[in-house]
């Protein structure tokens, strides 16, 4: 009797860490599938001459940054920390003190996600002008240091964020202010692309050359976000009610997002502009990326909205300070993944400023973040410059005119007679 | 022989075509363009920035007839064409040196009739 008792249990154990196992592995592929999201969407929204060399660069993420992330990255960022760094190599055999029903390889698989969203969203800011060599010790860099250390602060069990109760649930923080704050550094140090701004200030349109390509990007990325947060709960079995809030409160915010852009341009422009709304909605997305496990669906919606709104607005100025950045990575990562850390300070149910939990979560969220995107910004700046000074930035002259995927690749992405 | 390019509205393409078509004049290339005239274009913003410098989508018709089938050519283009408004287009005719049929060889008028 006690035997078979055993049995069951035992047998239950298994089936338990196997339903866990198929939500994360499902939850880690769609993730992964948002490459294809950034690639479609950044080649979009660049010059036809350059398409093939940012869908490089996305594979680039993938295959540099995948490999740096395995060999340090991952024990870097998971490892035994003192609050701020660990270092380990490999995935690690030992329990990560994450309490994870899936094996650390799985775990790891997932984390691959979030390390390569992050270094994507700093390609598309340097679209169109980047020397490739230089770009990939970048992403090395990027996947083996930086995005580990900021993934250590908030995730690890023992990061000096994480005991300080600091929220971000899939990585509004960590991924998308992150990321986004590096593009705005890295786009600096590269300059803007011939052409966009003109002798007396003003600013050339550079419009890309698929809008049509760029929304099936963004269609693809609004899918796999929802891998991203839901696949945050790490784990489905007695997640149900969790998983279900993260997905309503997801989707909620991404609608809100897209509304409210479509509103905001309508007014500003007179017109709807479309390619905006496509950030507006992944605005919402990245906006409620910290705070979707702890806030009330109606918040989600004004979190949201607010995100749509914001990044109309950073589009604009960061065009103003004469940062080129192709694709809004600043204005849809860097400003909302801010916006959105902040927003759980001030919308969490519990805890949050508006629902009476006074400020200190608010302050936890906003030291945080700022730590986060000051150490971003200031690292890229200066590996950058330092990438300047030895390898060089930028194509030349010659091939930016001509376009990188002739230059560079011997290839148009449309070669036009049969 | 004449040579006819018309550079008209993309909605007006079929109604032309199906025109030169009951007219027993068939044969037509077509090509995308984009071009500006003295017609007033709309505003273009891009993640709002306005363009400055917009150009219209527009199609280029080319057709190769005989003197007397000109006018008639000419004639469909206009009544399958036009609005009545600036922004309709143009019509431009030239002169053709000689065709060729490349299946065959043949030239001159045979070659296009």
């Amino acid at each position: 009797m006690m035997e078979e008792l055993t049995e069951i249990i035992k047998d239950q154990n298994n089936l338990s860490l196997a339903i866990d196992t198929v939500w994360v592995a499902l939850c880690a592929a769609l993730i992964f599938f948002m490459e294809g999201g950034f690639a479609l969407l950044e080649a979009g929204f660049v010059r036809s001459k350059n398409a093939m060399s940012i869908i490089a660069k996305v594979i680039i993420d993938v295959i540099f940054g995948g490999i740096a992330f395995f060999v340090i990255g991952f024990g870097i960022a998971y490892g035994a920390s003192n609050g701020w760094f660990a270092l380990d190599f490999g995935i690690m055999n030992s329990d990560l003190g994450l309490g994870l029903n899936v094996s650390n390889k799985l775990f790891w698989f997932i984390q691959l996600g979030f390390a390569i969203a992050a270094i994507s969203i700093v390609s598309g800011a340097l679209a169109e002008r980047m020397k490739l060599l230089s770009y990939t010790v970048y992403v090395i860099v990027f996947c083996a240091i930086i995005y580990p250390l900021v993934a250590n602060w908030v995730w690890n069990p023992n990061g000096w964020l994480a005991s300080r109760g600091f929220n971000d649930f899939a990585g509004s923080a960590a991924v998308h202010a992150m990321g986004g704050f590096a593009a705005l550094a890295a786009a600096i140090v590269l300059g803007p692309r011939i052409g966009k701004y003109r002798k007396d200030g003003t600013t050339n349109t550079i419009p890309g050359h698929n809008l049509p390509l760029a929304a099936i990007g963004g269609f693809i990325l609004w899918f796999g976000w929802f891998g991203f947060n839901p696949g945050s709960t790490l784990g489905a079995v007695g997640n149900w009610e969790l998983i279900g809030t993260v997905v309503v409160n997801t989707f909620l915010a991404s609608a809100a997002g897209g509304i409210s852009t479509m509103i905001y341009t309508f007014y500003s422009y007179g017109k709807v502009d479309i390619t905006m709304v496509i950030n507006g909605i992944l605005a919402g997305l990245v906006a409620i990326t910290a705070g979707c496990n702890v806030v009330e669906p109606l918040s989600a919606i004004i979190i949201g909205t607010v995100a749509g709104v914001l990044v109309d607005v950073a589009v604009i100025y960061v065009d103003k300070f004469k940062v080129d950045d192709p694709v809004g990575a600043v204005a849809v990562h860097g400003v909302n993944g801010f916006f959105g850390t902040l927003a759980v300070g001030l919308f969490a149910a519990d805890g949050g400023l508006f629902f009476g939990g006074g400020s200190s979560l608010f302050l936890t969220q906003l030291i945080g973040v700022l730590t986060i995107i000051v150490f971003s910004f200031v690292v890229t700046f200066v590996l950058m410059k330092l990438i300047d000074k030895t390898l060089g930035i930028r194509v030349s002259r010659e091939e930016e005119i001509a376009g990188i995927d002739a230059a560079s690749f011997g290839v148009e992405s449309y070669s036009t007679y049969e | 022989m004449k040579k006819i390019e018309a550079i008209i509205r993309p909605s007006k393409l079929k109604a032309i075509q199906q025109g030169l078509k009951d007219v027993d004049i068939p044969c037509l290339t077509v090509l995308p363009a984009s071009g500006t005239g003295l017609q007033k274009s709309f505003t273009k913003i891009y993640r709002g920035t306005e363009q400055s410098l917009t150009l219209q989508q527009r199609t280029m018709i080319m057709c190769v007839v005989s003197d007397e089938n000109l006018d008639k050519c000419v004639n469909v283009i206009l009544k399958c064409g036009s609005d009545g408004e600036v922004g309709d287009g143009k019509i431009f005719i030239y002169n053709v040196e000689d065709a060729i049929r490349m299946s065959t060889g043949v030239r001159g008028h045979e070659a296009i009739h």
